[in-house]
């Protein structure tokens, strides 16, 4: 009888521990990279000395990829004629760790603080306001800032806001912003969803652009692998996105002291 | 005790419990990179109480699926998962909390720490009150308190539910620095909720399933007319007691054999010193007893 207790005592608190622990990943990104710094570093100057041989054509070249494995691989070649035998083997040994530790990179989740560059921009898209009009992803272009809001009809809390987000957009006209919607559930040129939320829409007062594109395209990908309902992005004059999304409706004041620091900072960088 | 008379279900039950949670939570990378699975499965309940925003959740949770139809503007009342919770109270009823509930194991491992026991027998009035909340907050205050569009809030999700935070909350924020940044007043309140529930589960036997649980209350109406019964043989027993003693949910079997408290743990069974309590599946008189104990 004691050896049960004992055993379910050591369940449940593996349990607590588990369910604490949860999400953790086993490595961060931060590691990965101070490992891969680490390899590096033990050959130094046979590393300077290959990456110094990169030029910008390379670089284009190999910046394509996101796996930085492949620049070393890149480097390596430059400068394999003038390497010894036992320096080639140790350069590409290392860049075989570093490749192995970027494929756990890439399986990872962006670290929260950094933005990868893939990440940074605003998907693509080709589409339509809900009147109809084609619109694109140049309309970022036409303002120092556009506020992106996701949001779906049957969405209590995102419907609740839509009255204040048109509000921000009377104010933000005047700085030179936009507020723009999407709504998830129109995606694809429903016309059923279109409908209900177009009146939604009017019922709240909302008057601001809502669009919709394919569901299929980079931008639908992007809009359906949202979660949290409402979320709003800022994205800039260049279509980058700024700062972090704020989660959640932004009729309470932090969120909107998020949001505001969003646009402060793309006011402040456009034209730069 | 002659183990060879318990039932194989009740033997192996905390066994049965662990694959459930699992199977019912299988998409277990979610939990690292902060998603939810979003395929098909979602379109189906889970038995048990766990929250659809668990990221490794499989299908819905049925009451957060119903609060959230008969909360929207377009319906009053949720006829398809209505369904599909009669069909699983048909079926199994009360066996759902004891064998499937992901929950209800949660609050088990939790009261095996070992801790002073505390009884609830005295406190057996507070089992209406999940009466209560199934009627009150996931039928009747979604459907009556509406916005402007007929949109209301599935108010027990929102309120009450520890399950929720435990899986969904929890899970969730510690990845994803966006949803850490959202957790406000509610979040501090339901965490609070949860706590609770923690600390009366060390104390007593699975307090959310006795006095909160809507979906226990949900199966407990259903639990008497369940495929899935319990029955004594009267010729077996000898009325000494031991059954009433170790039942964890207050129920006295020998005069009430499907009370819809009786979660089918099957503590009695393993109690009774003649082996006069058994599972039994199907239709057909309750009330006859065999010879010997049909056993599942």
């Amino acid at each position: 009888m004691k050896k049960n207790r004992l055993i379910a005592f050591a369940l449940s608190v593996s349990l607590l521990l588990g369910a604490s622990a949860c999400g953790k990943p086993a490595k961060t990104v931060s590691e990965l990279i101070a490992e891969e710094n680490a390899i590096l570093d033990q050959h130094q100057e046979l590393w300077t000395t290959a990456l110094n041989s990169l030029d910008k054509d390379n670089l284009a070249q190999s910046t394509q990829s996101t796996n930085y494995a492949d620049v070393l691989d890149l480097a390596i070649k430059n400068v394999k004629d003038q390497l010894s035998d036992e320096d080639y083997k140790t350069l590409t040994d290392d860049a075989a760790k570093v490749r192995k530790l970027e494929d756990q990179l890439q399986e990872l989740p962006p670290e929260e603080g950094t933005t990868t560059p893939a990440s940074d921009a605003f998907p693509a898209f080709e589409g339509k306001d809900l009147d109809g009009n084609a619109v694109d992803s140049s309309l970022f272009a036409d303002n120092a800032f556009t506020v992106v809001n996701f949001w779906f009809s049957g969405c209590k809390p995102c419907v609740a806001e839509l009255g204040d987000l048109d509000k921000l957009n009377q104010t933000v006209k005047a700085q030179g912003g936009e507020v723009i919607g999407i709504n998830t559930e129109t995606l694809d040129d429903n016309a059923d969803a279109i409908a209900t939320a177009k009146q939604i829409l009017q019922t709240k007062g909302a008057s601001y652009r809502n669009i919709t594109f394919a569901s299929g395209s980079e931008a639908g990908k992007f809009a359906l692998n949202i979660m949290s309902f409402p979320t709003t992005y800022v994205i800039d004059r260049n279509g980058k996105i700024v700062g972090e999304p704020v989660l959640g409706g932004i009729t309470n004041e932090n969120s909107m002291k998020q949001l505001q620091e969003n646009i402060d900072t793309a006011i402040a960088n456009d034209g730069k | 005790m002659d183990k060879r008379n318990i039932p194989v279900l009740a033997r192996f039950r905390g066994w049965i419990q662990a694959a459930a949670a699992l199977l019912t939570n299988i998409h277990l990378p979610n939990f690292l990179q902060g998603k939810l699975y979003q395929g098909g499965g979602k379109a189906v309940c889970v038995p048990g109480l766990n929250c659809y925003s668990c990221p490794g959740a499989a299908g819905a949770c049925p009451i957060g699926a119903f609060q959230a139809v008969v909360g929207s503007s377009k319906f009053r009342f949720s006829y398809y998962i209505t369904g599909i919770l009669i069909l699983l109270g048909v079926l199994l009823g009360r066996f759902i909390c004891g064998f499937l509930c992901p929950f209800g194991w949660f609050q088990e491992l939790l009261h095996k720490i070992p801790s002073p026991k505390l009884s609830t027998k005295r406190l057996k009035p507070l089992r209406y009150v999940k009466y209560a909340v199934l009627l009150i907050m996931v039928v009747l205050l979604p459907v009556l308190i509406t916005n402007e569009l007929g949109m209301g809030d599935p108010f027990f999700c929102k309120y009450l539910c520890p399950q929720g935070v435990l899986e969904g909350a929890l899970p969730l924020a510690a990845v994803n620095s966006g949803i850490r940044a959202a957790l406000g007043a509610l979040f501090t309140w339901k965490a609070a909720v949860l706590l609770t529930v923690i600390v009366c589960s060390v104390l007593f036997y699975r307090p959310f399933c006795k006095w909160l649980c809507p979906l226990g209350a949900f199966y407990a109406l259903l639990n008497r007319v369940s495929l899935f019964q319990m029955q004594v043989d009267t010729h077996k027993c000898v009325s000494c007691g031991a059954c009433a003693k170790a039942c964890k949910m207050d129920v006295d079997i020998t005069k009430n054999p499907n009370h819809a408290e009786c979660i089918r743990c099957g503590m009695c069974m393993k109690a009774c010193p003649t082996g006069a309590i058994c599972y039994r599946y199907g239709l057909g008189d309750k009330t006859q007893t065999t010879d010997k104990g049909e056993t599942i």
